[in-house]
């Protein structure tokens, strides 16, 4: 009937194909890891709800469904995001080149102020490491945004990640909550706002949260 | 390449959600569980209230466990700082938000809360009006939000001006809405007071405005009765205030009458309170109160004027002295008097009706509108007219034909007894027959007749308990088929 | 399979990535087939797609057909706010749709997008005002349309105020089973007839004729009851008007229908011709950057018909696009203050006259489609002249003085050719209508689908991401990984008194 969270937070995963951005969702949304996962059609976000500080916090993570192999992202799957996972795989050199190609895509059509992480995935594969870490952070400093190593095979850092971007999120939420300036979001058209509406005649209005 | 995407089978879907739901059910036993276990132990700590919010965030109204939380919260602030105790307090506040957002309706939750600021070292209550006013926002008919809203405005000393333009914006969202109404008609006579007549509850101007916005309303949605509500409540249709209204007194018998009901053994300073009074209904507070005994002071016949003191106010009543008796009678507040500024309006609101009656001549709420507003434009010159009205709603409106046949009587038995009362004769016998007369009005001022003629009425049986006021009646008349 | 390179077969091909062939990809991939979504323009939409503001002037510019003309007439003075350079700096707060449209908030398209599930990837605006443009002030006032509305409205007196709510009431309650007699003798007969004999006062009339039916003046009654029943039943789900606008323009919508052909596999690529189509033996191939694909169907958009499928004589007749259209930026919105306080950003008027009048959109920044501080003006009507020819009455009428436009662009959505040949597995999708909602596309879209796959459930809902079995996994396990934290610790205190 009533929400049960105190905020609803929209991620979005970014990064070329084969990263592994589809292990890192579900890694962190069902705490499992599979590689046949790749070829599950049908799934494009997972939900998670988190507790920070007191405050029960849903957050929607979004996987590119596969329109990131041919840069054909629609400018809708930026729409309403607040925070991004940039994704390269440190075994792949041209998926790191590429980060600099998806944040300009994510300068163009996200919001400007929308947080960002930067990821290097499959650091479990150090053998085949084609990305050194200093180069991870010495590009994540260049943007100004936070940097870690993930593993979504061994699990390792992906909590920490998504943990550090939600919060991330929430502080700047709330900074900007206090300056009495909250954010504007649209209404969604869903059948769960169908049936929590009475049946209404024209005769009355409502608002929509 | 691609398989079809394969779904939960219904069936499937039930198992999973029985599995969930089992484990939910495993998971509240063991904490409730371990919750009173602690509580035997009285051990009212911080896992205590971890567990008791964690169940109720789910479902807030467990009632014990918001008390265990209360005993709990009481305990591990006890020996703190107020600075610290305060950060606690605040905390469960927020927590106590997260379960109204479950069910904006809980008893529990908003009664918690109400405790929690009780009993924090420095509420803020500016911070709770602010709530309510999201709350309403959400929901504006939410009553428990509407009481707290009271609560802490009253606390937060808000002034009433602010709660008035809320209330005015809420009504203007949706003006079907009790609790909206309601608080202003709560919040008028504070901020506008009549600022002569102490029954009239505020100032002719605001009336003038306020009778605008109700009748706007009305014409908008006439199904709407909150709107209607607030309109017989801005002309006057509420509780009389109290006065004494008929007084009269015979060697045998005496009966004093009240506009409404009062406990008579509770006033003073009252020359007759020596004798033996008796409600009429036996019930501790009535409006009318009856001496039966032989022998009552003689001395008193002499008097010109009865009077008495309830709740440090002053009541009388002039008396007129005949052979065998002393006897009064005040005319009751029929509707208010309202100044000429407002009957203008209200004459403008008649016109509105009676030019809307062209249009729709059947229009129910229109016709009942245009008589109570000729009531109170100029009550004895609109008396046929009004009735006229009446009578044509007793048939479009048949299912509430009751209501005005009720109404009709009580118009009626006004009428007759405003003519009785400025005629200034004796109450030896008043004539009520013909008058289609459905209910008993004002039996409280009939009590002094000696005689009542209510024949060719249609008085119901539900009606007879009332005789029993009829003190100085030694004839009543009735149609046969009733007794 | 190099990195490039496409799968070299597919059960539909779909070229143009326009609302209508959006929807047939995503209904077809739903259903399991194999999708190639391709569209010859580096940008999703066609007809259908929003530009920011230099996308815009340049999409104009390179469109031959268009018949576009812009002009520019901002104050080049230092004080100037908005001057052409500082308008243009804000360039990517814009987005202009070439076919703006409004969305009835229980019409076909919203009622597609729950059912389909889609509804999640789309977000909306609740449109702030249904207007009327008042001649003798010239300005534009709001028609009040919901119950709060009419009682708080300080244009109609109390009388208006209970006869118009009567007369709504009337429409909503009628029945073909039962016709009150009022209706009855105006059957057949026209609505504006119907009106004046209701003894109303003109200004209700015209709200009820103009801005809630919508109706022509030669509309029948039947039409204007429906019509104002269809307004009025939309009433009271969001906002203060029966109205939604997508955030971001109404260049979002087709994308949602290609995320979720994407979702279900479908590939897609943007910025890629195709040639050499060619049908044998029940299967089409086609080329693409020298690459030969072959697909069991192909579906394509009639604003970019592939050459080999122009035949020299006409062989359908169909009658979309033919929209005449006009963008304004205004810094100044038309309408008082109050009007424009919505947080919807959104404010429509329909004005009447011949040709079925035209449908305008003012826009301001809480729509997400221009900078704060300017607003942005769509008027579209059906073409018979050039674009500025035809929109001219209605510039005359709306933009006096205090409201010049800062920037003006005319130009033509061209009607779709009728010489196609299309064949049983070659089908093609219709361009934009004029309509305000999307509800003769949808049916196209529908039509399509059902030609190609006759026997299939048009866009079933998509499931949500939970209800979904991935591979090998038990369908009625329930993982404690996925429960809240707080019941997976209760579940611990438990095990932990078993232990005990």
């Amino acid at each position: 009937m009533a929400k049960t969270y105190d905020y609803l937070f929209k991620l979005l995963l970014i990064g070329d194909s084969g990263v592994g951005k589809t292990c890192i969702l579900f890694r962190f949304s069902e705490d499992a890891f599979n590689t046949t996962f790749i070829s599950t059609i049908g799934i494009d976000f997972k939900i998670r709800t988190i507790e920070l500080d007191g405050k029960k916090i849903k957050l929607q993570i979004w996987d590119t469904a596969g329109q990131e192999r041919f840069r054909t992202i629609t400018t809708a799957y930026y729409r309403g995001a607040m925070g991004i996972m940039l994704v390269y795989d440190i075994t792949q050199e041209k998926s790191f080149e590429n980060i600099k190609n998806w944040i300009r895509n994510i300068e163009e059509n996200a919001s400007s102020d929308v947080e960002k992480m930067l990821l290097g995935n499959k650091c479990e594969l150090n053998d085949k490491r084609q990305v050194s870490k200093e180069r991870g952070q010495q590009l994540a400093v260049e943007y100004g945004i936070k940097f870690i190593e993930t593993s979504a095979k061994s699990s390792i850092n992906v909590e920490e990640a998504f943990l550090t971007l939600a919060s991330d999120i929430k502080a700047k939420m709330e900074k900007r909550m206090e300056s009495s300036n909250p954010p504007k979001g649209g209404v969604h058209v869903s059948k769960a706002s169908d049936s929590t509406r009475k049946p209404e005649s024209w005769l009355s209005r409502c608002s929509l949260l | 390449m691609h398989g079809r995407l394969k779904v939960r089978t219904s069936a499937e879907e039930a198992a999973r959600k029985k599995k969930e739901q089992d484990l939910k059910v495993k998971a509240y036993k063991a904490a409730m569980g371990r919750i009173h276990q602690k509580r035997s132990t009285n051990e009212l700590d911080q896992e205590m209230m971890t567990l008791s919010g964690q169940i109720l965030a789910r479902n807030p109204d467990v009632f014990t466990l918001w008390n265990i939380r209360k005993e709990s919260l009481l305990e591990i602030t006890s020996s703190l700082e107020d600075e610290e105790k305060q950060a606690l307090f605040d905390k469960d506040l927020g927590f106590v938000e997260q379960c109204l957002m479950v069910n904006p309706k809980s008893y529990g939750a908003w009664h918690h809360r109400c405790w929690i600021l009780e009993n924090s070292p420095s509420p803020n209550w500016q911070r709770e009006v602010q709530l309510c006013t999201r709350y309403l926002k959400m929901d504006e008919r939410n009553f428990h939000c509407w009481d707290y809203r009271r609560y802490v405005v009253n606390k937060a000393e808000i002034k009433p001006d602010k709660e008035f333009e809320f209330c005015t914006e809420k009504i203007k969202h949706n003006f079907s809405n009790y609790s909206s109404w309601h608080y202003r008609s709560k919040l008028l006579p504070i901020l506008q007071p009549h600022p002569t007549v102490k029954s009239r509850p505020i100032s002719e101007d605001a009336l003038k405005e306020e009778l605008e916005l109700v009748l706007t309303a009305a014409f908008t949605d006439p199904n709407d009765s909150s709107a209607w509500f607030y309109q017989r409540w801005l002309l006057g249709y509420s509780q009389p205030d109290l006065d004494i209204g008929a007084f009269r007194m015979s060697k045998d018998k005496a009966v004093i009458a009240f506009t409404k009901a009062i406990n008579l053994k509770s006033v003073t300073e009252f020359s007759l309170s020596s004798l033996n009074w008796k409600s009429v209904s036996g019930e501790t507070y009535d409006n009318t109160w009856i001496v039966s005994e032989a022998s009552l002071p003689e001395e008193f016949i002499g008097d010109s004027s009865i009077s008495l003191t309830f709740e440090g106010k002053t009541y009388s009543l002039e008396l007129k002295n005949q052979e065998t008796s002393v006897f009064g009678i005040k005319c009751p507040k029929f509707e208010y008097e309202f100044g000429a500024g407002v009957v203008e309006t209200l004459k403008a609101q008649l016109d509105s009706c009676n030019e809307l009656l062209e249009y729709e001549p059947d229009s129910k709420w229109t016709l009942l509108t245009a008589s109570l507003l000729m009531r109170a434009v100029d009550r004895k010159g609109y008396h046929e007219k009004s009735h006229e009205f009446l009578k044509k709603l007793q048939n479009i409106d048949s299912n509430r034909k009751g209501y005005y046949e009720d109404l009709a009587s009580k118009w009626n038995i006004e009428k007759k007894l405003e003519e009785f009362i400025e005629s200034g004769k004796t109450p030896t016998t008043l004539d009520l027959s013909k008058l289609n007369l459905t209910a008993f009005y004002y039996e409280q001022y009939l009590s002094v007749f000696d005689e009542l003629n209510f024949l060719e009425n249609k008085i119901t049986q539900r009606s007879l308990s009332k005789l029993k006021a009829f003190h100085f009646a030694s004839k009543i008349y009735l149609d046969k088929d009733i007794v | 399979m190099g990195e490039n390179s496409l799968p070299g077969e597919f059960d539909l091909l779909v070229q143009g990535t326009g609302f209508t062939e959006s929807i047939v990809a995503a209904a077809a991939s739903r259903i399991g087939k194999t999708v190639l979504h391709i569209d010859s323009n580096e940008y999703y939409g066609g007809q259908w797609a929003s530009f920011n503001l230099e996308g815009f002037q340049k999409h104009l510019s390179e469109s031959p057909n268009f018949q576009a003309t812009q002009n520019w007439n901002t104050d080049e003075s230092e004080t100037s706010e908005w001057t052409k350079e500082n308008i243009l700096k804000t360039s990517r707060r814009f987005s202009i749709d070439l076919t703006p449209k409004l969305l009835f908030s229980r019409g076909k398209l919203v009622k597609l997008l729950i059912s389909s599930n889609i509804c999640r990837y789309a977000e909306f605006r609740a449109a702030d005002n249904v207007c009327t443009f008042e001649e003798s002030t010239s300005s534009l006032k709001s028609v009040p349309c919901s119950r709060t509305d009419v009682f708080n409205s300080k244009d109609l007196t109390i009388i208006e105020k209970r006869l118009l709510m009567k007369l709504l009431n009337s429409f909503l309650n009628y029945k073909d089973e039962e016709v009150p007699e009022e209706f009855k003798n105006y059957l057949g007969k026209p609505f504006l007839e119907f009106l004046k004999f209701q003894r109303l006062t003109p200004k209700i009339i015209n709200n009820v004729m103009n801005s809630i039916s919508m109706c022509d003046e030669d509309a029948l009654l039947e039409e204007g009851i429906e019509k104002t029943k269809n307004f009025l039943l939309n009433l009271g789900f969001y906002g203060n008007t029966p109205f939604l606008f997508p955030m971001y323009g109404c260049g979002e919508i087709p994308q949602c229908f290609c995320r979720l052909c994407a979702v279900f596999g479908g590939v897609y690529c943007l910025k890629k011709p195709i040639s050499k189509i060619e049908e044998k033996d029940d299967e089409i191939s086609f080329t693409t950057d020298n690459q030969v694909i072959k697909a069991k169907k192909l579906v394509f958009g009639s604003s970019n018909i592939p050459e080999e499928l122009l035949s020299s004589e006409k062989k359908t007749d169909h009658c979309c696009g033919g929209l005449s259209r006009g963008v304004f930026i205004l810094e100044k919105p038309l309408g008082s203050e109050e009007l424009n306080s919505g947080g919807g950003g959104v404010n429509f008027l329909k004005l009447p006259g011949g040709n079925g009048g035209a449908f305008i959109l003012q826009l301001s920044h809480y729509s997400g489609t221009c900078p704060k501080g300017l607003h942005l003006v769509h008027i579209t009507s059906k073409s018979s002249s050039t674009p500025s020819d035809d929109l001219q009455p209605f510039v005359e009428k709306l933009f006096t003085d205090e409201h010049k436009p800062l920037y003006t662009a005319y130009f033509t959505l061209p009607s779709c050719s009728s010489k196609v040949s299309t064949t049983e597995n070659i089908v093609e999708c219709c361009g934009t209508f004029f309509e305000l909602d999307y509800d003769k596309s949808i049916e196209n879209a529908e039509m399509v689908f059902k030609k190609l796959y006759p026997d299939e459930e048009f866009l079933p809902r998509a499931p949500d991401p939970e209800e979904i079995i991935i591979e090998n996994e038990d369908p009625t396990a329930i993982s404690e990984h996925t429960l809240p934290e707080d019941l997976k610790a209760q579940l611990l205190l438990e095990e932990s008194s078993k232990e005990v």
